[in-house]
């Protein structure tokens, strides 16, 4: 098992009182399998994602990442499990502006210690269809175009687990089918598993198995809504050491 | 891709701030070092073993003025001394030797010195190092050997443009508007090598001479073979040397006795250079208030501007850490950014100080006879290199500590 999350509780923290944001009584994900998570704006989802990355803590539960319970790590050990294992595709385009599209993805490599060579790198780009603007900047490229870099970035670390929030949030119909696609291709190419968080039914249908995050976070209520995407801005649960 | 890879390329990413920021550090530095130079030069020099003079012997009067006229061809001489008295203190055991001097005439701005004929052969002007007429060092002709004879300093030929041979009528004096030895005419026979030396920036004609010019009264004529009442300005006095090479401690002594007489006094330049510095010295302190000062601002601009550069990079520095960067990582980039740029300066500024010293040396050889060198390294180019390191360090600490508490998610917002 790759991902194991078992009575999970995230809560957002303001001046005056406090939500909870996730309640998750379990949640698994195989090695090499790959999940789709539906679930309308606001429901919780990016907050989760940021969960299993190691980049919130949760109050209560467990979650385990290739068999590593995450809070049983410190800050700079959660950052470096996250370089070696985790590879984070965002929900905007987050490149490096001042960094090619070989720089963004060596870039990916750098901090995980783990020796990767261009020769990977080139062909990792060559395989999401970018031979041709491995020197362009991220300004010099599309949205498709720079969503694809961050596909070869997560990846060029070999890790054993993919997340991606919203990954084709900014595309076009034809284009979000595309880059599911080579997300899908390239995880399975690679081994690595792969859970990607969408609203959108185009994403979530390509996928054989899809779960609801309405029926999986039991503190999702749909009115009033407590604003979780706050909570993602770091604000409260982010983890200090 | 490296750790030190991403911090260059964070400083080309920020080449304008980076350069300016560097660039105001090294005028700092540069202005720090240049007068650091300048002034542990100008200290050098005015200390030196007293310009190869152990003592000089002069009248009554102020010891600063004395070693200025003698030394330094600058002033007057407050008045005159025996000849016999110089004789007899020649005859002081730790007297070594002497070399007698008249001052007081000029040549177009240039001082024109009797002296006894032995300043060429003797007189060491550093240690181990005598006048030389000899072509390869940059001399020409010869000493003086006859009363209508002189000699000039490098300085004097080069500005006078003397060619050998060429006459000259001494002032009889050294201010303006001082009568001319209409009838003395003197020929120059020789040009002295260069010293770096006040030396270069004097004419010398034989001691005998003085005596012999025409315009002189007949008093002053009778002083040439009547050594009773011959009066001389003063005397450079070589003192014996005891083990080791220092001067022989019996120098305090003989100034004592010397002093405590009407006829002279006995000044040891070594001691009175260091008054002359200090009396000067304010000027390079001010200098140096400015190069602290110039270089502390610099620090400011390097804070100000690592700051506002770093409002620019959260979101590169929270995808640092979304990537795998730890809180440390992030504090050492932007650390080590500070440190390269303030280095950068220093190196800079070390660079831009010794070329403004290389700039100012031949001006102020010119104008003093000093030497300088550009390659003097001074304190404060030994010190410029860690303290730039350290107050690089210090200016950086502040974003540094605010990139390590950036928050990772709050910062991931999306650039279009």
């Amino acid at each position: 098992m790759i991902v194991r999350v078992e009575g999970l509780t995230l809560k957002y923290r303001n001046a005056l009182e406090s939500f909870t944001v996730l309640d998750i009584p379990e949640w698994r994900l195989a090695r090499g399998e790959q999940a789709a998570i539906s679930g309308p704006s606001g429901s919780g989802k990016s907050t989760f994602m940021n969960a299993l990355a190691g980049l919130l803590l949760p109050a209560g539960g467990r979650v385990e990442v290739c068999g590593q319970d995450l809070a049983r790590l410190g800050e700079a050990e959660r950052d470096r499990f996250r370089a070696r294992h985790v590879g984070y595709i965002f929900q905007t385009f987050n490149l490096l502006q001042g960094y090619t599209a070989l720089e963004n993805v060596l870039l990916g490599a750098t901090f995980s210690h783990r020796k990767v060579d261009r020769g990977r790198v080139r062909s990792l780009l060559e395989r999401v269809g970018l031979a041709h603007r491995l020197h362009h900047f991220p300004s010099q490229m599309s949205i498709g175009e720079q969503q694809r870099v961050a596909i070869a970035r997560a990846l060029a670390k070999r890790p054993e687990l993919i997340l991606a929030d919203e990954p084709t949030g900014s595309l076009d119909p034809r284009h979000t089918a595309e880059i599911v696609g080579l997300l899908q291709d390239a995880c399975r190419d690679e081994g690595c598993s792969l859970a990607v968080v969408s609203h959108e039914a185009a994403v979530v249908g390509a996928f054989a198995r899809r779960d609801d995050f309405m029926k999986l976070n039991r503190a999702f209520a749909p009115s009033p809504v407590p604003v979780p995407a706050a909570a993602t801005a770091g604000t409260a649960a982010e983890a200090r050491p | 891709m490296s750790f030190w890879r991403i911090v260059a390329k964070s400083l080309r990413q920020h080449w304008l701030s980076t350069g300016l920021a560097a660039l105001s550090i090294a005028l700092g530095a540069a202005l720090l070092v240049s007068v650091a130079s300048l002034r542990e030069q100008t200290h050098r020099n005015f200390t030196q073993e007293g310009l190869g003079v152990d003592a000089v012997l002069g009248p009554k009067g102020s010891p600063l003025q004395i070693v200025l006229n003698a030394m330094y061809h600058l002033e007057e001489m407050p008045g005159k001394i025996k000849w016999t008295y110089y004789r007899m203190v020649l005859e002081q055991p730790i007297v070594e030797g002497g070399i007698p001097f008249v001052t007081g005439h000029s040549y177009a701005g240039f001082r024109v010195n009797a002296i006894d004929g032995r300043f060429f052969t003797e007189f060491e002007y550093a240690p181990g190092e005598r006048f030389s007429f000899r072509p390869e060092d940059g001399g020409r002709g010869r000493a003086f050997a006859a009363d209508d004879e002189a000699v000039a300093g490098s300085e004097v030929a080069r500005a006078l443009h003397l060619e050998l041979g060429q006459t000259f009528n001494p002032v009889c004096g050294v201010n303006a508007g001082d009568p001319v030895h209409v009838n003395d005419r003197i020929r120059f026979v020789g040009v002295m090598a260069p010293t770096g030396t006040p030396h270069d920036r004097a004419i010398y004609i034989p001691l005998m001479a003085f005596y012999t010019l025409g315009g002189h009264g007949q008093d002053v004529r009778a002083m040439a073979a009547d050594e009773e009442h011959r009066e001389i300005s003063g005397a450079y006095l070589r003192i014996r040397r005891i083990r080791g090479g220092a001067v022989h401690p019996g120098l305090q002594g003989l100034q004592y006795d010397v002093n405590q007489s009407s006829a002279a006094q006995l000044v040891i330049p070594a001691e009175v250079l260091p008054r002359l510095f200090n009396v000067i010295g304010w000027v390079d302190t001010v200098l140096m208030s400015i190069g602290a000062l110039v270089t502390m601002l610099a620090l400011l601009f390097l804070f100000v501007a690592l700051i506002s550069a770093l409002r620019e990079r959260k979101r590169d520095l929270a995808l640092f850490r979304c990537l795998g960067a730890t809180r440390r990582t992030v504090f050492g980039l932007v650390l080590c950014e500070a440190a390269f740029i303030s280095m950068l300066g220093a190196v800079l500024g070390q660079v831009l100080g010794h070329g403004i010293v290389a700039a100012g040396c031949h001006f102020i050889k010119v104008e003093t006879g000093l030497r300088f060198t550009a390659a003097y390294v001074s304190q404060a180019d030994c010190l410029m290199l860690p303290a730039a390191l350290a107050l690089g360090l210090l200016a950086g600490l502040m974003p540094a500590v605010q990139a390590y508490r950036l928050g990772v998610l709050g910062n991931l917002t999306p650039v279009s």
